[in-house]
């Protein structure tokens, strides 16, 4: 087993730097040996770091506690850990070993962050959609008013119950998708298959009916400068 | 005998909301799929400056959750590296715009 030296992985809570030896990273913490308890107390730091970055940048932080943010760093940067241990072996290497193991941090971060401020919250599971007035002026209202009915409407004809239900909670009502998916006893791959076919129906229909230019071919954006 | 009505909120369908449910779907990538290619593209936009692919575009716009995660990550990444994290969520939020077509 490769013996990480103490400057490759760096102090605690600094990436390693461009030097960042991956195999490494990887060959340390798959067994035990010397360094890997060293190596899994520096990965959890990593996880901590990224889980409050995350904590700390998101909107939904706003609505709960200081004590509710910790706890939710605590518990996503261990469960992030135990993640990245138990998926060693899908790492290829195609960024940096960092960058890999926070988006664990990251994700675990953001559901548990999403839990929290919906915990005790009703979603709104009913399937009838109340088209509301913008406040603009004229002609723009009744542009928003026609589009808006429009929409309605095709959601009534075209959608199935479970596709209106997921449409309406997820972007009319503002229901994560992570939450939404466990309420219905789902997953989050699912529910974001059923808002694409949603998206796709309803575009099809407002096409159909002028209110949505005729589709192109979509453009291959490949190549576009950032 | 009193009766207590329970009230449901109800759905508000605004122009905000009717456009989200209209976003061009673009090409099919799933949740898992974009948490699979996330780490790389987020060195691409920070790192190399490569345009992500069109199908990482398209579900970053159109999934809030999947968006809110990579723009921790890139900004993670560039803390990292010692460069500005809002400079560069801003550079993976130009990418996005022309997915968007905005």
């Amino acid at each position: 087993m490769t013996t990480m030296p103490a400057r490759t992985l760096g102090r605690p809570g600094a990436d390693p730097g461009p030097g960042d030896d991956s195999f490494d990273w990887v060959a340390l913490l798959a067994a035990p040996g010397p360094g890997h308890e060293d190596a899994v107390r520096r990965l959890h730091g990593l996880m901590v770091r990224a889980a409050r970055r995350h904590v700390g940048r998101s909107p939904t932080s706003a609505h709960l506690g200081r004590r509710t943010l910790e706890d939710v760093v605590q518990t996503a940067a261990d469960e992030a850990t135990v993640a990245v241990l138990s998926r060693l072996d899908s790492f290829e290497g195609r960024s940096r070993f960092t960058t890999w193991a926070f988006k664990f941090g990251i994700l675990h971060a953001a559901v548990e962050l999403r839990r929290a401020a919906w915990h005790g919250r009703e979603v709104d599971l009913s399937v009838v959609a109340e088209p509301v007035t913008p406040a603009a002026g004229p002609e723009l209202v009744a542009e928003a008013v026609a589009f808006t009915g429009a929409v309605g409407r095709a959601m009534e004809s075209c959608l199935t119950d479970h596709q209106r239900r997921v449409a309406l909670a997820l972007l009319v009502d503002g229901v994560p998708i992570d939450v939404l998916a466990e309420r219905l006893g789902s997953n989050r791959n699912a529910v974001y298959k059923t808002l694409h076919d949603v998206r796709v129906r309803l575009r099809a229909e407002l096409c159909r009916t002028g209110y949505l230019p005729t589709a192109e071919p979509t453009d291959d954006l490949e190549g576009v400068a950032p | 005998m009193t009766r207590h009505h329970h009230v449901r909120p109800q759905h508000r369908l605004d122009l905000p909301s009717a456009r989200r449910l209209t976003l061009d779907a673009g090409v099919w990538l799933s949740c898992d799929d974009c948490f699979d290619q996330v780490d790389r593209a987020a060195e691409d936009v920070v790192l190399r400056r490569r345009p992500l692919s069109a199908a990482f575009r398209s579900h970053l716009v159109g999934c809030p959750a999947c968006h809110e995660e990579a723009q921790s990550l890139v900004a993670v990444v560039a803390e990292g590296v010692g460069l500005d994290p809002v400079e560069a969520v801003r550079r993976l939020e130009r990418q996005l715009q022309i997915a968007e077509g905005v």
